[in-house]
């Protein structure tokens, strides 16, 4: 009796992982799952992270840039722009994302590396693309098959217990990476750029930005390994696909616009407190990258310079470099007056006191209610204290 | 089935005899050695969680307001530790206040929260030594508004000593901010 | 005798003997049994199979109610179905159709305590279920209720300076709700989650059954809190778990409901 029963458990076990999804037709315009499928419980559940993200104090408001982006998005999505709604997160990690149910979310640190609003649309376009072919319920639909295998696996080895109960589209909003496959990749190439070209844009701008993509990467560090490569793994074939593609665009749809004036019209004024956030994360090859593409854009070299102070001024052995960057920066319009208390830091820490002691009172003219006014007016007794 | 459920029995038996595991012990109106560094003495009994690397401590639930005591934190290292790759910000012996401040900032901004906003930073003494006092706000991943106030200081040998103490805006960081504030009054530094 | 979703499968050693003849081997492999551990630990009156326990607020005392307003904040009704892999999906429409169950139910337990029921104004976003102004307080609450089932619900996280305590409150935040709903005395917060395992999910617990090993089918977890909308006190607080009954249906609904409103002072 004993023999026969884990074979006939076996066969239960088998049975009970046996289901994969069917291939979905694309979604039309403004079309919801049937209340009782397997997508409409991806869309609730997606809807209750939505609800979270709206509410979390992370989303950007400010309406000038939200109905910019959101133009730009419609602009590219024409008819399923009604179905999508989009999220500027403040992240300053490079990232977009598509939810099944229509939510976008699009953090300030991939605003702040397209170098115009044809890359921006590129992006926004590809993710619609991901939204129409159903691509996101697909691959969690596989995912889900492919962990009721490990799962299965690990009893037939005999261990107990339950996998968490974690809902996989809270996963993919805490960073964990599920990847598109490269079909799937393939396809929203393909679909995003009839999309961006029938929106009359820069076809280039779409292999020019993964290209930057791919160059970041590959300038940075490899402990931080980039999310958005990650969940759309770029490939050769995926860049030559799209190289492809523009150069079979004909005579009358080249030179399109990329409206790069426009894009930073809108972007400039957030410049600062994203790069703030960048600072924050110390990733510094990266921001070196980021300052380094910012600079050929229509942003004030001031606020440019006085991040590349801040850079130095983060990264051991660059005093001397963040003393000569940041004295450049703060006299110059763009440089916000906090330049002035991090050029008092550097040459505090070179032990020039009474120009420190300056800076310091620069900065306290621009900002007389700074929050730190009494620790900074306590710099200053220190540093003139000491003046013999 | 009977035989089941007294298995059960014996395993529940077993995890409430095991209490010395409880991750809250009671920090009673007493005075208290934090990391060898300083000490502080409560006027009421606070919740102490044991779990963490560092002591916290709370009235109603750490989500709720919670009392972080860092003791003695080196040069190159972070304040708290997390799972994962996550880089932390990093303490610097050469730290003057308002790079404390923006420290605890970036660790707040690192661990998910958003809005971050340094509102003071002013001297303050840590018993006899010359420090300061901090205020922050910002919102949890979840968007509920918190407020923070710390103080600190860096000691001669380039290690920093900080209390800060959290709560949600509404309630109950004002619930127990004077009690907060006593801790701090209190404090003794190690000689 | 009480009918169990929990699959607790008599286990065989080697030699084909039961594990009553074995007692010490559950203590070594608690996490086989760690679902009916997890509920005896909670220490409950065990009513029927469905477990509740509840608190009142040190500062309110249960006869203050005479005739109430109840403000019913949107029931948060989520019905999953529990995969093979572990995994559980939301369900839409099983969770639409508990709700409404739920609802209704609900409507009619007030009729019983002589009190009012005034329905929350959900947005019609499609999305939103709380309105802006209202954020505060619905987000604190989620905190609290949070930290409530933590340390009230898990002796193991008990808070030592609260052990006879239960003062938690949401202060101020509920002023937003007390002005525009200024007829309301409390505001009722209620929460299901409900899982029903799948035919393969079903399949792999018989089938781990038949290699010895137990392994979890659904169960329903809800709670209920009473909000005082004047001092933002929670006046009252009660969570219930069961491993049967089905939501989706009358009886199922009406099961749930009153056992996650017993005892609530109204």
């Amino acid at each position: 009796m004993t023999p026969l029963r884990p074979a006939l458990a076996a066969a239960v076990l088998l049975a009970a992982g046996a289901c994969t999804p069917a291939a979905e037709k694309p979604l039309k315009p403004g079309q919801r799952p049937d209340p009782s499928s397997d997508e409409a419980g991806l869309w609730l559940q997606s809807k209750e992270l939505e609800r979270k993200v709206r509410t979390s104090g992370k989303i950007v408001e400010d309406a000038q840039l939200t109905n910019y982006v959101n133009d730009t998005l419609c602009r590219v999505a024409q008819s399923y722009c009604g179905d999508i709604r989009l999220y500027v997160v403040r992240n300053p990690i490079p990232n977009a994302a598509m939810y099944p149910h229509g939510m976008m979310t699009v953090n300030t640190g991939m605003l702040l590396r397209f170098s115009n609003e044809a890359q921006l649309a590129n992006v926004l376009g590809h993710e619609v693309a991901h939204y129409r072919e159903r691509h996101t319920y697909s691959r969690i639909e596989r995912q889900q098959a492919a962990m009721a295998g490990a799962m299965l696996s690990k009893l037939a080895i005999g261990m107990a217990g339950v996998a968490p109960p974690n809902q996989l589209i809270n996963l993919i909003a805490q960073g964990h990476v599920l990847a598109y496959s490269r079909s799937q990749e393939a396809e929203a190439d393909r679909v995003g750029f009839r999309l961006l070209k029938r929106a009359r844009y820069d076809v280039q701008e779409a292999a020019e930005f993964w290209d930057t993509m791919i160059a970041e990467r590959e300038a940075a560090d490899a402990t931080t390994p980039p999310v958005f490569l990650s969940t759309h793994p770029p490939s050769k074939q995926r860049m030559a696909e799209l190289k492809e593609l523009a150069r079979e665009v004909d005579g009358k749809h080249r030179e399109e616009p990329s409206h790069g004036q426009r894009y930073w019209d809108h972007i400039s004024p957030h410049v600062g407190p994203w790069m703030d956030d960048a600072v924050a994360l110390q990733r510094w090859d990266r921001i070196q990258f980021v300052l380094d593409r910012l600079r050929e854009q229509p942003v004030a070299p001031g606020l440019i310079q006085f991040y590349q102070g801040e850079l130095y001024r983060g990264r051991d052995g660059h005093t001397r470099d963040a003393l000569q960057t940041l004295r450049a920066a703060c006299p110059k319009p763009g440089s916000p007056t906090r330049c002035y208390r991090s050029l008092g830091m550097v040459l505090w820490d070179q032990g020039r006191k009474t120009r420190a002691a300056e800076a310091f009172e620069h900065y306290l003219d621009a900002n007389p209610d700074a929050g730190d006014e009494p620790m900074v007016r306590s710099y200053i007794k220190d540093l003139r204290g000491d003046d013999t | 089935m009977m035989d089941r459920i007294r298995g059960s029995a014996l395993i529940v038996a077993g995890a409430l005899t095991l209490s010395s595991c409880a991750p809250y012990s009671v920090a009673e109106p007493e005075r208290h050695d934090i990391g060898g560094a300083y000490s502080v003495q409560p006027q009421t009994a606070w919740n102490h969680f044991k779990r963490a690397d560092h002591p916290i401590w709370t009235k109603d639930g750490r989500t709720l307001q919670a009392l972080h005591f860092f003791a003695d934190v080196k040069d190159g290292q972070p304040l708290i530790k997390v799972d994962g790759k996550q880089k932390l910000p990093t303490f610097e012996r050469d730290m003057r206040a308002t790079e404390v401040a923006q420290l605890v900032a970036d660790t707040l901004k690192a661990t998910k929260k958003n809005q971050v906003e340094v509102e003071q930073v002013r001297p303050a003494t840590f018993d006899t030594h010359e420090g300061f006092h901090f205020k922050m706000s910002f919102r949890g991943d979840d968007g509920v508004a918190m407020k923070a106030v710390a103080e600190g200081f860096v000691s001669d040998k380039g290690r920093l000593n900080l209390i800060y103490y959290e709560g949600t805006q509404d309630y109950y960081h004002a619930e127990h901010l004077e009690d907060a504030k006593e801790i701090f009054r209190s404090v003794q530094v190690t000689e | 005798m009480c009918v169990s979703r929990i699959f607790d499968i008599q286990r065989r050693d080697a030699g084909g003997r039961t594990l009553s003849d074995h007692k010490t081997r559950s203590l070594q492999q608690p996490r086989r049994h760690a679902h009916l551990a997890l509920m005896l630990a909670i220490g409950l009156a065990v009513s029927g199979c469905v477990q509740t326990k509840s608190f009142t607020h040190d500062n309110v005392s249960r006869e203050d109610a005479s005739s109430d307003t109840i403000l019913l904040m949107p029931p948060n009704v989520k019905l999953y179905q529990l995969h093979a892999s572990g995994a559980r999906d939301l369900k839409a429409d099983w969770s639409e159709t508990a709700r409404t169950h739920v609802v209704k139910k609900l409507r009619e337990k007030a009729k019983d305590f002589d009190a009012r029921i005034v329905r929350y104004d959900t947005p019609d976003d499609g999305v939103a279920t709380i309105r802006g102004p209202h954020q505060p307080a619905v987000k604190l609450h989620q905190r609290v209720g949070r930290a409530i089932r933590r340390h009230k619900y898990t002796p193991k996280f008990a808070l030592p300076t609260k052990n006879d305590v239960f003062d938690w409150t949401l202060g101020q935040t509920v002023d937003s709700l007390s002005q525009e709903y200024s007829r309301a005395d409390h505001a009722l917060f209620v929460h299901f989650a409900d899982t029903h395992s799948t035919a393969g999910r079903a399949a792999l617990i018989f089938g781990a059954a038949l290699l010895g090993v137990s392994v979890q089918g659904g169960q329903q977890v809800g709670f209920a809190s009473l909000v005082d909308l004047e001092s933002g006190r929670i006046s009252w607080f009660n969570a219930m778990r069961t491993g049967f009954g089905d939501l989706r249906e009358t009886k199922g609904a009406t099961r749930a409901t009153e056992a996650v409103l017993e005892d609530i002072p109204l």
